[in-house]
């Protein structure tokens, strides 16, 4: 219906997916507007190139795929641009005017702080492959094609990924590995 | 498996990422194996940690008004159109691969006439070899005069009266056999040429042959 023109029916295409691509943008740029950025750079790049998605693949991996490289892109024009310290304290004030009620804001926070804390013990690929497969739960193959690798890259950083994740876990909540003994 | 293969496999079996038929034999070695079954164990609770810690995380949302902004400047973007490829075959049943042979045929084909009709370079035309090359005309072997010949010499023909003929025959003389211990040079010299020239007297008939080397030097003279 896009494709024939009709350029309303692109939002009930995308609705389902408003959530799980802003959370999974921001576990990957690790900030709430850089985050926002990938994930629109991501809806309008799939409007533009709706055509070349195969109807056969799933359209949430396909824009899962886009998002995964966009937030990359952004990864890497952030790395060579000059840091700002009003753009952290923006992005800070920002959140805290988005979020929930500060004292759940302050729970979410910590419980957000504590996951991405552990996410950054790992490398960009690993972190892409990890959240891929164990938070937005993609099977193997569909994050291998989500990511245009092959399913032993996924499985070998997958691999990596979980040993660093569970190295950072145990060292955060130390009961939990005298819980399994 | 060994315990090192198990422990290799462990993170992957504590997503559920191996086959089933693996998984039941890894799976049989942790009810063994009392290590492996420990290094398991914090695999599947860290991962189960994650999962919660996600779980539990408020995810980020756009507000109302946010979103309706980005879809309709997402909707203001133009969408591409479609490529020569997609153009030319729309949704082909067959995959690009084989349509990529099937057209790469024709061409390899239609190449190949074009070069055997048009493109290829004629060959050039067979030239004569020039006369020096040419082969001589077998010549019959030169035989000594008998006394019946000297006798048919003594009254010639008219035709042969006329005058004196002078022939010179170029002939290979016969080659010996090569004898072992004769070097390469020397049988390579046995094998040359040797010149005859034949004078026939008009008066008498007599004919006399002279034998010269490839030098024009006097080797002999017979009658």
């Amino acid at each position: 219906m896009v494709l024939a023109g009709k350029k309303e029916a692109f939002e009930p295409l995308v609705l389902p997916y408003r959530g799980s691509l802003l959370s999974l943008a921001f576990r990957m740029t690790g900030n709430m507007e850089d985050a926002k950025e990938a994930a629109q750079e991501t809806l309008m790049r799939a409007f533009k190139y709706l055509r070349r998605n195969d109807p056969e693949r799933s359209f949430k991996n396909w824009l899962l795929g886009i998002l995964v490289n966009e937030a990359r892109k952004l990864r890497v024009d952030r790395i060579n641009a000059p840091l700002s310290l009003e753009t952290e304290v923006g992005s800070d004030r920002r959140l805290a005017a988005n979020g929930p009620a500060p004292g759940d804001a302050h729970a979410a926070r910590e419980t957000r702080s504590q996951l991405m804390e552990c996410l950054t013990a790992l490398t960009a690929r690993e972190k892409e492959i990890f959240l891929l497969r164990d938070i937005e739960e993609l099977s193997v193959a569909e994050a291998a094609e989500a990511l245009g690798t092959s399913s032993i890259s996924v499985r070998v950083n997958l691999s990596r990924a979980r040993k660093k994740i569970k190295d950072a876990i145990l060292a955060r909540y130390p009961h939990l590995a005298e819980d399994v003994r | 498996m060994n315990c090192r293969s198990i422990r290799r496999s462990i993170p992957l079996l504590a997503g559920n990422d191996i086959s089933e038929r693996k998984a039941r034999r890894l799976r049989a070695h942790l009810e063994r194996c009392e290590i492996c079954r420990n290094e398991f164990r914090p695999y599947s609770a860290a991962l189960g940690k994650v999962k919660e810690l996600a779980d539990r995380e408020t995810a980020p949302e756009w507000t109302d008004t946010e979103w309706q902004a980005l879809m309709t400047r997402t909707t203001s973007v133009r969408i591409e159109k479609r490529r020569f490829f997609s153009l030319a075959f729309g949704n082909s049943p067959f995959p690009a691969p084989l349509l990529g042979l099937a057209l790469a045929v024709p061409a390899v084909v239609i190449g190949l006439v074009l070069w055997n009709t048009v493109l290829k370079p004629k060959s050039s035309p067979i030239v004569p070899a020039p006369a020096y090359v040419r082969r001589p005309e077998p010549t019959p072997p030169i035989t000594a005069p008998t006394r019946q010949n000297q006798k048919e010499e003594k009254e010639p023909d008219v035709r042969s009266q006329e005058k004196s003929i002078i022939v010179a025959r170029t002939q290979e003389r016969e080659r010996p056999a090569p004898r072992p211990n004769e070097p390469a040079a020397a049988q390579k010299e046995s094998s040359q040429d040797v010149v005859s020239v034949t004078l026939v007297s008009q008066e008498t008939g007599l004919k006399v042959v002279w034998f010269l080397d490839k030098n024009f030097e006097w080797k002999g003279e017979g009658k």
